[in-house]
């Protein structure tokens, strides 16, 4: 029986709005992830997706319910324990990709492991891998400004993975990119999350990218539909 | 547009107050420095012309001589010239009062027969009373001070005479001018000459012509009646002179608290081109709706005006209280270095205001003008795109430094080639290497960064983040590296100043014990010493020989001039240091030959060297042969020194005023000093041992550059703040990047660290460019403007203890600028992962 990911327990997320009002982002969302498994939530602008996902890589804690992640509540952790969570366990991919321009290629997709302090051979042949695999090995030393959006896109997924993490989260992974270009994208993605072994949760506004997930979830008002 | 500006101002204020602060800040020191100066320079002025005004100020024309006093029958000559009215004749001496304390008092002999026009006041006595029992007349803020009143006896020294006054009358020349010194005093002519010595001597006449009369045409005519022995100068003429004189020391003040505002001005630059950047949408918005280029640079102007308005407003009185707290130091460089009337009130012009506005004001629009001008010249589909601004300064990196080198050798060959002649050319240098120094940073900055290769999130990580925000990063790196520059420039220059005095200290202040009179520092020709005194202590037993020297001063080319006459019969230890000239031959040649010695002041100031002829005034005027040039560092006008034999037929017999004792061995000079002072305390005399001489000497030195400290150090609290401000702008441009690395797993200290790696960063590469420019800065000071404005030669040496302090100052304050943006960095939450563009 494969552990469980990722666990949401009644989980609720309020935001305070201008005046005496709140806005409920999240709304009493339950919901387990097996390990190795790959889910697709989708929804529109505004549904809580984005939410979810912070709640789930720690950023952000929950107004109520439980997050577990792996067997431990990420909303008890403290605030040295929520770094090295999403420094060991998490991968995240972002709809605007967020690559650092200062960096080159290569130096971006090796930044996590800077973070964690790894010897740099270690990591260095791993970047070197995921690149290959990218298709991207001739261009590791590239300033980002130079690459299109797909490739930015691909730089960014390999960077989530460099350190093999137990789950990978993305926010849109295809949100800026056209529909072939996001095709490729999503087969690079859940083909190395496959290989890896991790969870996969992908929000997306997009049937089409849902599509490679193997369950795909809906989200609407804060509520999660078909999980 | 005014509500839009104000709503703009009141969101700065709300969202970006550390940013608006340091901007105000910058501006504020910058004023504050520039304007301390001013009014130090200004008041330097001042005093002196408050003297001049508070006793000449009805006169048309004033007669002075070429010595420091000449016949009184010129009077007469004056009289009897058909376009003169009036005329008043002078006779001043400076002398030691014996008050609640002893200082100096400048007495004013006036003939009080005729109407004067001083605003006697309180007088006691009949009507004659003013002509007898040295009756004298003193300011009332000197009475109040020393809690003396109309009756009282006040006793004077002048020279080895000690002569009590009687005060007779309070004398408000604050009424005539209020820069008036409250040391001056008035006396009858007549009993001031009989007195003090100067029996039918008088040291000016002024004259009030008649009315209709031609001022130039009347100059002239007087001057040749006169004669070459006098001058005869309108007061404008001698309100030049004043300003002459102190135009060096004023000019290398101005200088140095420009570099203030220069740095200041980048500290305005720093912020409104972040404030620029993160507002770029906003601007953008407003030039696509309809908003015009000139509207929008109006706006951002209008700001930045606010702020200026704001500096000038803390910054004008800040600016005089540092005036305040350093007029003291400045007085006394004054008075020792120039005998000119020391600073007692601060001069507030309307003009300082008015530089004041210009300065903050106009400096504040200077500094935020091109990021200003670069923005509103956009077009608005680039304002609001990402990526596109801090790309420009990184392009231009390249041909920045060019530009840097270029104006480096362009100024270097301009200068060997045409520049030589020309006196201010010195500062054209320094400001071309600022210019030139500044343009290096951004290029260096990329240099280091690019061959780095990052293994962790250490320093190398730093230097390359720093080196992605050129446009920011570079400007703090360069507004450090002029302070750095300038503060070791300064430090090197009075460093090796300092050493190369107490060198030539060493080598030729030899004797044992000095002794003159007290008012010798003030009055020198009339400070002499008696035979008796003389005898009594050239006798003791425990004097194996002594010198003897003779002082009066003269005009040579427009400037007093010291004139020295010592006895170079005796076999001495050397009392010159020779820049020129063989010492023995030399010293041959003045004692038999009539020949002179001329310090280096004096020679590169007429450009007399060995073998050429100076003309020195005496009883007639009268061309030596310059025999040796010598170092001389006590004496900026240059001095010229003879055997006592010439000294006596160029201006008569006369008394030494300096003795200096050669003991015999083994003896201690302190004890000596002790007997003399217990045994002549009764006389005004000043009886030191050479240990006391020379700390005396170095003691002044320092207090001469005081004021150079001061604004070293205002400039380097501007450029440590600028490292804040950088840091700073830094966090709140880079908002997601701090919040991935928050998201990708970094720790708070790690983010700490990588901002306390780009704050150490940008002071270790303003050091270096600044340690770079600094020692080329002080060849300039050294070799040029030194040279060309006072004459001195200082030689080389390397402060490196100092030098190392003031590093470790530099990147210790800079590490600690860098704590509260690191912490403010540090505390970026993951959640502020938006769709910022990086």
């Amino acid at each position: 029986m494969p552990s469980v990911a990722l666990q949401f327990t009644d989980v609720s997320k309020t935001y305070p709005t201008a005046g005496a009002g709140s806005r409920h982002a999240l709304d009493h969302v339950s919901f387990a992830i097996p390990e190795g498994r790959m889910v697709a939530v989708v929804g529109r602008s505004g549904s809580g997706k984005s939410t979810l996902l912070h709640l789930a890589a720690g950023i952000d804690r929950a107004t109520a319910g439980t997050v577990s992640a792996f067997g431990r509540s990420v909303g008890s952790m403290d605030e040295g324990e929520r770094t090295l969570y999403r420094r060991n366990t998490i991968g995240l991919v972002f709809q605007f990709f967020h690559l650092l321009p200062h960096l080159s290629v290569f130096e971006n997709v090796i930044l996590p492991a800077l973070i964690a302090g790894e010897k740099r051979d270690i990591f260095a042949r791993r970047a070197t891998a995921l690149l290959e695999r990218m298709g991207l090995a001739d261009r590791a030393d590239a300033a980002i400004g130079q690459l299109s959006g797909g490739e930015m896109q691909r730089v960014a997924i390999a960077r989530a993975l460099i350190r093999k993490p137990r789950l990978v989260l993305a926010d849109e992974p295809t949100g800026n990119l056209d529909d072939a270009t996001g095709r490729t994208v999503m087969e690079l993605l859940t083909g190395l999350v496959r290989d890896d072994g991790a969870t996969l949760i992908c929000v997306t506004h997009s049937r089409e990218a849902a599509g490679y997930a193997d369950d795909v979830w809906e989200i609407r008002s804060g509520q999660l539909l078909g999980a | 547009m005014i509500r839009y500006l104000l709503r703009t101002l009141n969101t700065r204020w709300r969202t970006g107050k550390s940013l608006l602060i340091l901007s105000w800040f910058g501006v504020t020191l910058g004023v504050a420095s520039v304007l301390s100066i001013q009014i130090l320079n200004r008041s330097a002025f001042a005093a002196f012309q408050g003297s001049v005004t508070a006793i000449s100020g009805r006169a048309d024309l004033s007669v002075t001589g070429m010595t420091p006093r000449f016949a009184d029958s010129l009077y007469l000559v004056v009289i009897a010239d058909p376009d003169v009215a009036r005329a008043w004749p002078l006779l001043q001496t400076s002398v030691i009062a014996e008050a609640s304390r002893k200082v100096v008092l400048d007495l004013y002999g006036v003939d009080l027969f005729q109407p004067t026009g001083l605003p006697l006041e309180e007088m006691s006595g009949e009507i004659g009373a003013p002509l007898t029992d040295g009756w004298v007349a003193i300011t009332p803020a000197f009475a109040t001070e020393h809690g003396l009143s109309v009756g009282d006896t006040l006793m004077v020294s002048s020279g080895i005479l000690r002569v009590p006054l009687r005060i007779g009358a309070l004398v408000n020349l604050q009424r005539l001018t209020p820069a008036a010194n409250r040391t001056m005093a008035i006396m009858d002519i007549a009993q001031a000459q009989g007195l003090f010595g100067a029996s039918g001597l008088l040291t000016q006449i002024d004259i009030g012509l008649a009315e209709g009369a031609d001022p130039a045409t009347a100059q002239a005519r007087i001057q040749e009646t006169l004669g070459p022995g006098v001058t005869v100068a309108t007061p404008a003429e001698r309100a030049q002179q004043g300003s002459d004189l102190l135009a060096a020391f004023r000019l290398n003040l101005t200088a140095l608290s420009s570099i203030s505002l220069l740095v200041g001005l980048f500290l305005v630059y720093a912020s409104t081109q972040a404030s620029l950047v993160r507002r770029r949408k906003e601007l953008g918005l407003l030039l696509s709706i309809g908003a015009s280029r000139g509207q929008v640079l109006g706006l951002i102007l209008a700001e930045i005006a606010v702020v200026g308005g704001l500096g000038v407003t803390i910054g004008l009185p800040l600016g005089y209280w540092i005036a305040s707290a350093n007029v003291s130091s400045v007085s006394a460089t004054i008075v020792n270095l120039y005998q000119l009337n020391a600073i007692e009130t601060l001069a507030l012009p309307w003009t300082m205001y008015a530089l004041a506005v210009v300065v903050g004001l106009g400096g504040a629009i200077l500094g935020a003008l091109w990021p200003a001008l670069e923005i509103s010249r956009r077009p608005s589909h680039e304002l609001l795109a990402p990526f596109t601004l801090h790309q420009s300064l990184r392009s231009a990196a390249g041909a920045m430094f060019v530009a840097g080198i270029t104006i480096f050798v362009l100024s270097g060959g301009w200068y060997f080639a045409f520049g030589r002649a020309w006196r201010p050319a010195g500062f054209v240098l320094a400001m071309a290497l600022m210019v030139g120094l500044a343009l290096l940073a951004p290029a260096t900055l990329d240099a280091v960064a690019r061959p780095l290769v990052v293994r962790r999130l250490g320093l190398a990580y730093s230097v390359k983040t720093l080196a992605a925000r050129l446009q920011t990063s570079a400007v703090a790196v360069a507004s450090l590296g002029l302070v750095v520059s300038m503060l070791v420039g300064v430090t090197f220059m009075v460093g090796s100043f300092r050493e190369t005095v107490a060198v030539w200290i060493e080598g030729t202040v030899h004797a044992d014990i000095y002794i003159t009179t007290e008012s010798w520092a003030r009055s020198g020709d009339d400070a002499a010493l008696n035979d008796s005194t003389i005898q009594f202590i050239t006798s003791r037993p425990e004097v194996q020989a002594f010198d003897r020297l003779r002082a009066t001063s003269a005009t040579i080319g427009g400037r007093r001039t010291f004139v020295a006459g010592v006895d170079l019969s005796q076999e001495l230890p050397d009392r010159f240091a020779f820049l020129r000239g063989d010492p023995v031959r030399a010293t041959r040649l003045v004692r038999d030959s009539g020949a002179v010695l001329i310090s280096e002041p004096l020679a590169r100031r007429m450009n007399s060297w060995v073998g050429d002829t100076i003309r020195v005034p005496g009883r007639v005027e009268a061309a030596f042969v310059v025999a040796g040039v010598y170092y001389d560092y006590g004496n900026e006008a240059g001095a010229v020194v003879m055997d006592l034999g010439t000294m006596a037929g160029l201006i008569g017999p006369g008394p030494v005023s300096n003795l200096a004792l050669y003991l015999k061995d083994g003896l201690a000079a302190d004890n000596l000093v002790n007997a003399l002072r217990s045994e002549m305390g009764a006389l005004p005399l000043q009886i030191r041992s050479n240990l006391a001489l020379r700390t005396e000497v170095l003691q002044i030195f320092d207090r001469t550059f005081a004021i150079t400290a001061v604004v070293q150090a205002l400039s380097l609290i501007i450029a440590v703040a600028g490292v804040t401000l950088t840091l700073l702008v830094l966090a709140r441009e880079r908002v997601a990047e701090l919040a991935l690395y928050q998201a990708l797993g970094a720790s708070r200290r790690q983010i700490f660290g990588i901002f306390l790696g780009k704050g150490f960063t940008i002071a270790a590469l303003g050091l270096v460019l600044g340690l770079a420019g600094g020692v080329v800065l002080a060849a300039i000071l050294i070799y040029v403007i030194n040279r060309d404005y006072f004459g001195w030669t200082i030689q080389v040496h390397w402060p490196l203890a100092t030098l190392a302090q003031q590093a470790a100052l530099i990147l210790g304050a800079a590490v600690v600028a860098s704590l509260y943006p690191a912490l403010r960095a540090s505390r970026t939450p993951a959640t502020e992962l938006t769709r910022e563009d990086f």
